[in-house]
């Protein structure tokens, strides 16, 4: 109370000032809640003051003082020491009470003091501002040691002459709390709130005191609370797993993980967040990883997601936990799609496309699947299941012959997707899926190359047989394969693609041209016809491999719309491929059965050479059909053969072979059952000729390839070591196949003879422009 | 306490030689020592705020300048910037404010220092180091009535000492 | 109670009494003379003897009458001091000094904080008077900083060696004093407990020496400057990180020996630090980037052009989801065998990046820049000089994701075409590009830098705040995309055209600069670069010179600049004010790209 107080004393009296202002701060350590007047607020700040300012007076330090060379000099460390060593016999007192609690009673009285103590180191703050504000700052900004503005002070003393004595104890007490909490009982949570924001206000920053660091609150509280943790969580692991299984134990692993992140915002600092974790981690996974690890293959084996999921959360925390359960699920996955490959190639080499495409495909749904659910679709486990299926459908049974066998057989299966002939007609988004289904397993494929290879051919075959089932589908496939390989792998298809389409455009303006300008005459000779117009460089047919002459009932038909174009394209060279060339004829000599129709014969332009022959004469020896069509033995003996087969032809005398002096008579009893009878069909050694063919153009075009993109990168780098040069192409071309070295070698060799590069010094090679 | 926001809060203020002043609340707390102590004490009482070291007729000097400067942003933490400015630059109502006789520029100052009142003190000081600069040492002592207590001697070396300092 | 209090507090009263009494009438000069006079008599019998015990109230009197005729002797220490730190002038301070006795002491502190030291006579005076041993002040502890950088090679170990007396100093600047040795510094060192600032850039005579000194006393140190003192090594560092704790600031740029053992060092034991440049540390390798990183919380910039060893994994091995939210600047200028994936993890690591130099990190790609676009608006500097396998397509995603950018540089991306430079010219906020090399640009691209800029979406269309262009080597460009640009950009400062035919003109050339002193006949034959005025002269020249003056290049639907209005004039100076700082920054990589050729 103000009345309680003693006079200002005199401002140069220090004995008398301390006498007048220790009063005040001890009330105001012991009994604020007494409450104070205003009277007594301004008589201990104005005591301060005018000490503080009334140095002339002081005799000894006057002005008239000699020996004061270091300059100006500011009253008030005597103040300050009498406060230290008040503050210091205080809490001498404060700390000799708190040996008289244990536990949770210590905490209340270490709380409670706490909270008194710097309530008034607030409110002395105030009081002492004029100390603060000019003697403290000067001498701080003199780079003086151990002095601190008036509230750090009591907070440096508390550390010193309190906190040093007791946070053991407090600790202790702490960590017992915890325990019980742990243990599932029910603890007064802002206790240990308050223990550690008073911990974390004992952290001085050395540099700069009015900062604080976590110093403090980490050595003392952070480091035992980190211990204790370790040590509950080793102990509880170790008996709960020796009790339970290993599912059982992950179960509680990830229940107690979370459990311990929620406690962090109810009573510690976030910082502790992540030391917390980790300490719990080592604890609860680190430690038992090997146990957890080992269950891996039977939870796989017996496809136990939910639990495969829940080992990946925890693994996934910690450091390196993940890497071998990737490896294995790598094996796993291998061998079960090489397993799945094992069962269908059972009947040997000709395997169905489909039945291979769908063996791989169910492997691989499988696993993504599992990886997107237990795995959260992590991309590390998503490379495993890459790697794994790379090897699975590169190198796998039905591969052993070589690794052309997978793209040769999705890009079959892809031809009877997309074909007319393929029973059902799939619906538009089935087909959209079934398609995205085959660039799933496109994507695996290391020999792009030879899928493209097949899958050209295969897209000329139905564009000019017109046997594609959906333009739309087409090019859907197209731009999902531009889009894994780019423009370039898929410049050819396109330009096939586009040239159907031209073509059609040209066969109407041909019709109409030829409704303005054909004489009744003509009309009556020409053949119904269409079109196609191939630009060479793209399409990969071969040029006819035998002479042929055509019949002269097309020939006019045909010259005609050969002036048609060359007026419209000049300069422009057609040659016609006779071989992939059809037609319909009609058999007037027979009937079909029932009916009074004649059968129509749909056939090749050979096979209708051959047999618009019989228009003259019922019998022709085989030299004159040879001599008439110039076509091949090789190509004629079949297609006789397929006649005879047909009993379209029979051969004089019976049975015999094509060869000169047999002839053939046409069978004038031939039975049609039906009103289309396609006679058109591939000869055998066709078919293995063209299987041949496009195996070897991809050797051939792998070493173009190859050599395009050697001097490519050297046009770029212009010089460049041998061996950077071939790790430089192998990267370039890989996306297409796997090169090997030998071979990159040899282009260098070959690019080497043609003068492109040269050697020079130190293993170096140089590009000549 | 129950006053709207519109009635403004006042305290009172009772200067050294028994004066009461009254004055708005946000005026006062120009003076960090009474926001403090209304802080400190919660002013929602009646009761008047002793000021033992400022008579009335610089209170209410001081309290011209707070009224002036009441919706000035608060001083900056960091004081040091503006010190190391060393401006003396004033503006022209605080100069004119200043216009006041040694005696009460002087009281105002250590009132400003005691009320800790920063920029007021600044001004304060801005003031008084116009009133030095450009002149010599004689006609400083003269300005301020200070007395030479330094021998012939002493002086001679202090200036010989200091023969570096040259206006820059 | 209170009054009672009061009237005992004589001061206090008496003081009151004194302003109570204080009227406009009094005051007259001559009345305060008389007293004066009087005053003197009295106290100079009193004062300088030593007073008499008995006496304290005699004293007390004579200070109370000084009070009443001399009212500034009121105020306490503090306060003079507080008065005299508003002089800025040594001069008004030396004449406060010869006041009084009082007056010195409160004023030789602010005198003596840091004396001036740059020119010869000074300096001579300041040592005379610390080496006294009789002075009336202890001058050499009242110096706090000393600088002696103005002087640089005239300053030896003579002129130094006197001052080491001051054993307070706190900032001590010898940048370019290349004559000291390890002499004197350790001599200056010794006892010092007060260091807070050493800068003895380029000091190549000085040895581990000087910094194990440096260990031993400056516990305090914050910032050190050691830039080219190229025979410091890793052992005296080392000492010095573990004893100087509180280091913030680091320059070692150019200090060849060291290697990552003492960066380490640094990086575990000085935990506030903000800046460090490493600049030519050539043996460092990715252990100290990573360390410095992952240890310093603070860490704000950091520098490493030219450090070869550095690699991807400096950065890929910091840990997995980290960030270090207060790394602002980071340069790489050099580090030759940064990848991809190294910048992908830097952006990552450090979101609020705001300059980030790629100089000649010649293997990023595309993928590196859509990394950097992560940055967004947080970029403001980035610097891809010779990354020349970027192309078009990283650009335009940069510009798209990243336009608060002020500050490009693309020299010698040599896959750049206009599509690149068509995107960099809608960015609102570019100052300043550099397209050095980038042979495929045209006309076009300059035209699209100089189209005026809408702000926002659908705000205003202002004109381009262009300040600095760099062309040099751009052999496609000619006169006319130039001119738009110089009728259109206002503030353009400096533009440089250096090696492109159109521009090597005798009636263009004279407004060009002059050429560096150290390029050779070729360089100098092909140098073309405008600044400053040069830019305008050149503007006005080409304006009086074409047929139709200003060619409108854009449709004249308002908006377009027009020079001869007087507010934008205004606006065009504020602006070159507030650029200032970035300017700076752009000298040192501007002008680097262009002298490669």
């Amino acid at each position: 109370m103000a009345s309680t107080m003693p006079p200002v004393p005199a401002k140069d009296d220090v004995k008398a000032t301390w006498a007048y202002l220790e009063a005040g701060v001890d009330k105001i350590m012991t009994d604020l809640r007494g409450g104070m007047d205003m009277k007594t607020y301004m008589g201990l700040y104005t005591a301060i003051h005018n000490f503080c300012t009334a140095q002339k007076a002081v005799a000894g330090t006057s002005f008239t003082s000699h020996n004061n060379r270091g300059g100006a000099h500011l009253l008030g460390e005597d103040l300050y020491q009498h406060l230290i060593e008040y503050l210091r016999t205080h809490l001498k007192g404060v700390q000799a009470r708190s040996k008289e609690h244990v536990d949770e009673a210590l905490l209340t009285f270490y709380i409670k003091e706490w909270n008194r103590y710097t309530t008034a180191g607030q409110y002395n703050n105030h009081l002492f501002r004029y100390l603060n504000r000019h003697w403290v700052k000067r001498e701080m900004d003199e780079g003086k040691k151990n002095i601190y503005d008036i509230y750090t002070l009591h907070l440096v003393r508390w550390k010193e002459d309190m906190f040093a004595g007791t946070q053991e104890s407090v600790m202790r007490s702490v960590l017992k709390l915890v325990e019980k909490q742990r243990n599932g009982e029910t603890i007064e949570q802002s206790h240990i709130k308050s223990v550690v924001d008073s911990f974390v206000s004992l952290g001085l920053d050395e540099a700069d005191s009015s900062k604080s660091t976590l110093d403090v609150y980490k050595q003392y509280f952070e480091k035992p609370f980190l211990a204790a943790t370790a040590q509950y969580y080793d102990n509880e692991s170790k008996q709960f797993l020796a009790e339970n299984s290993v599912v059982e134990y992950m179960k509680k692993a990830e229940a107690r993980l979370d459990e311990e992140k929620d406690r962090v915002p109810l009573y510690l600092l976030n910082d502790i967040m992540s030391p917390l974790m980790r300490t719990c981690e080592q604890a609860l996974i680190t430690n038992h990883s090997l146990a957890l690890r080992e269950e891996f293959q039977s939870l796989l084996d017996h496809d136990k997601q939910e639990d495969l999921g829940r080992m990946y959360k925890l693994l996934a925390r910690i450091p390196e936990g993940l890497d071998p359960l990737r490896t294995r699920f790598e094996t796993h996955v291998r061998k079960a799609g090489l397993s799945a490959v094992d069962k269908i190639s059972g009947e040997g080499d000709n395997v169905e496309p489909k039945v291979y495409v769908d063996a791989l495909l169910e492997v691989h749904t499988q696993y993504q699947d599992l990886v997107n659910r237990a795995f959260n679709g992590e991309s590390e486990f998503v490379r495993s299941l890459d790697n794994a299926c790379r090897e699975f459908v590169n190198r796998n049974k039905i591969c052993k012959s070589g690794s052309n066998k997978s793209p040769e057989l999705l890009a079959k299966y892809t031809d009877t997707l997309l074909k007319k002939s393929s029973a059902k007609m799939n619906e538009e988004d089935n087909m959209e899926k079934l398609l995205t289904q085959v660039m799933t397993v496109f994507k695996y494929i290391e020999d792009k190359d030879v899928f493209q290879k097949f899958y050209s051919r295969m897209l000329a075959k139905r564009l000019v047989q017109t046997t594609s089932a959906s333009d739309d589908a087409e090019t859907t496939m197209i731009s999902k394969l531009k889009e894994a390989c780019g423009f370039e792998y898929t410049n050819k298809l396109q330009r096939m693609f586009q040239d159907i389409q031209i073509s059609k455009d040209l066969n109407a303006n041909y019709k109409e041209f030829l409704d303005k300008n054909l004489d009744p005459e003509d009309v009556k000779t020409n053949i119904d016809a269409t079109y196609n117009i191939l630009g060479a460089g793209f399409w990969p047919l071969n040029p006819p491999s035998t002479p042929f002459t055509p019949p002269q009932q097309i020939v006019q038909t045909y010259e005609r719309f050969v002036r048609f174009y060359n007026n419209k394209h000049q300069g422009r060279k057609l040659s016609w491929l006779w071989h992939l060339s059809k037609g319909e004829i009609k058999a007037n000599y027979c009937k079909v059965q029932g009916q009074k129709a004649s059968p129509t014969f749909q056939v090749s332009t050979y096979q209708m050479a051959i047999l618009l022959l019989f228009n003259d004469s019922d019998t022709v020896a085989y030299d004159e059909i040879a001599e008439a069509t110039k076509l091949g033995k090789e190509t004629l003996d079949p297609y006789l053969g397929v006649f005879m087969k047909a009993k379209i032809l029979t051969a004089e005398p019976e049975g015999a072979k094509p060869e000169s002096g047999t002839s053939y008579k046409l069978n004038m009893n031939f039975k049609a059952k039906k009103i289309k009878m396609n006679l058109n069909i591939s000869i055998k050694g066709e078919q293995k000729q063209e299987a041949e063919d496009t195996h070897k153009t991809i050797e051939e075009d792998r070493k173009l390839l190859m050599q395009s993109a050697i001097v490519r990168i050297m046009k770029s780098r212009k010089k460049m070591k041998h061996q950077q040069l071939v790790s430089e192409t192998i990267q370039q071309i890989k996306n297409r196949f796997m090169p090997r070295v030998p071979d990159i070698k040899k282009c260098i060799d070959i690019l080497l003879e043609k003068e492109y590069l040269e050697r020079l010094e130190g293993d170096e090679l140089g590009y000549l422009a | 306490m129950s006053a709207p926001t519109e009635e403004k809060k006042t305290v009172v203020l009772t200067t050294s030689d028994n004066a009461d002043l009254t004055v708005e609340r946000e005026v006062a707390e120009r003076s960090i020592l009474i926001k403090n102590l209304l802080e400190d004490l919660g002013g929602d009482n009646a009761e008047a705020i002793p000021i033992p070291n400022v008579n009335e007729a610089v209170m209410k000097k001081v309290l011209e300048w707070c009224e002036h400067h009441r919706k000035d942003p608060p001083a900056s933490q960091d004081d040091d910037s503006d010190s190391r400015k060393k401006s003396t630059d004033i503006d022209e109502w605080d100069q004119k404010f200043m216009q006041v006789d040694q005696e009460m520029l002087f009281e105002i100052i250590l009132a400003a220092n005691y009320l800790d009142i920063k920029a007021l003190l600044d001004v304060g000081c801005k003031t008084v180091a116009n009133m030095i600069k450009g002149k010599s040492p004689d006609e400083i002592r003269k300005t301020f009535n200070i007395q030479n207590d330094f021998t012939p001697e002493e002086e001679d070396q202090i200036r010989r000492e200091n023969e570096w300092a040259e206006d820059r | 109670m209170t009054r009672s209090r009061r009237a005992q507090r004589d001061v206090s009263a008496s003081r009151s009494d004194t302003s109570a009494s204080t009227s406009p009438e009094r005051g007259i000069d001559d009345d305060n003379d008389s007293i004066m006079l009087q005053a003197n008599d009295s106290q100079s019998s009193l004062a300088p003897s030593v007073s008499p015990d008995s006496d304290e109230e005699a004293l007390r009197r004579a200070i109370e009458e000084r009070c009443r005729v001399s009212p500034i002797s009121r105020l306490p220490a503090e306060l003079m001091i507080a008065i005299f730190a508003k002089l800025s002038s040594p001069g008004d301070l030396k004449h406060c000094m010869l006041v009084s006795r009082e007056w010195a002491r409160n004023s030789v502190g602010l005198l003596w904080h840091r004396p001036q030291t740059g020119k010869w006579g000074a300096i001579k005076s300041v040592i005379a008077t610390v080496r006294k041993s009789d002075s009336f002040f202890e001058y050499a502890s009242l110096i706090k900083r000393l600088n002696l950088s103005g002087l640089a090679n005239e300053v030896s170990d003579g002129t130094l060696a006197p001052l080491s007396g001051c054993k307070r100093v706190e900032r001590l600047t010898l940048t370019n004093c290349t004559k000291l040795s390890d002499l004197s510094l350790t001599a200056m060192l010794q006892d010092n407990r007060s260091l807070l600032a050493l800068d003895v850039t380029n000091l190549d005579a000085i040895t581990d020496r000087t910094m194990f000194s440096l260990a031993n006393n400056a516990v305090r140190l914050q910032g050190l400057n050691i830039t080219n003192c190229k025979k410091v090594t890793d052992e005296s560092l080392e000492a010095v990180a573990k004893s100087c704790r509180h280091l913030k600031r680091l320059k070692l740029n150019g200090c060849s020996q060291l290697t990552d053992k003492s960066i380490i060092a640094f990086a575990r034991n000085c935990r506030y630090i903000l800046e460090i440049d490493l600049h030519d540390c050539k043996n460092l390798e990715d252990d100290s980037i990573t360390t410095l990183i992952t240890e310093g919380p603070h860490l704000r910039e950091l520098r490493l052009a030219h450090c070869w060893r550095v690699t991807d994994q400096a950065f890929l091995r910091l840990p997995l989801e980290a960030t270090y939210d207060a790394l602002r600047i980071l340069d790489l200028t050099d580090c030759g065998e940064l990848q991809d994936a190294g910048v992908q993890k830097i952006v990552q690591a450090a979101p609020r990046l705001r300059n980030l130099v790629l100089n000649k990190c010649r293997n990023i790609t595309d993928r590196a820049v859509l990394a950097i676009t992560r940055l967004g608006k947080n970029l403001h500097y980035i610097h891809l000089g010779h990354c020349s396998r970027i192309t078009d397509a990283g650009v335009t995603q940069l510009v798209k994701l990243c336009n608060r950018i002020r500050y490009i540089d693309l020299a010698c991306c040599t896959n750049l075409t206009d599509n690149s430079v068509m995107q960099l010219a809608t960015l609102p906020k570019l100052k300043r590009i550099g397209l050095v090399k980038c042979g495929n640009i045209t006309d076009r691209s300059i035209l699209a830098l100089a189209k005026p800029k809408q702000v926002g979406h659908g705000g205003p269309v202002a004109p381009s705040v262009l300040e600095r262009v760099h062309l040099s080597y751009c052999t496609n460009l000619t006169l006319q995309g130039i001119h738009a640009l110089l009728n259109n950009c206002p503030r353009l400062t400096h533009l440089s055209l250096t090696g492109v035919q159109a521009f090597l003109r005798e009636d263009l050339i004279v407004f060009c600069r002059e050429a560096p002193p150290e390029f050779n006949e070729h360089q100098r034959d092909v140098f073309c670069v405008f600044s400053g005025v040069g830019v305008s002269r050149l503007r006005n020249y080409l304006n009086a010179d074409s047929p139709n003056r200003r060619t409108p290049i854009f449709d004249p639907d308002g908006n377009m600049f027009d020079e001869s209005e007087e507010p934008e004039m205004i606006l065009n100076v504020t602006a070159q004010a507030h650029g200032m700082n970035i300017e700076e920054m752009d000298e040192d990589f501007g002008e680097g790209s262009e002298m490669m050729g």
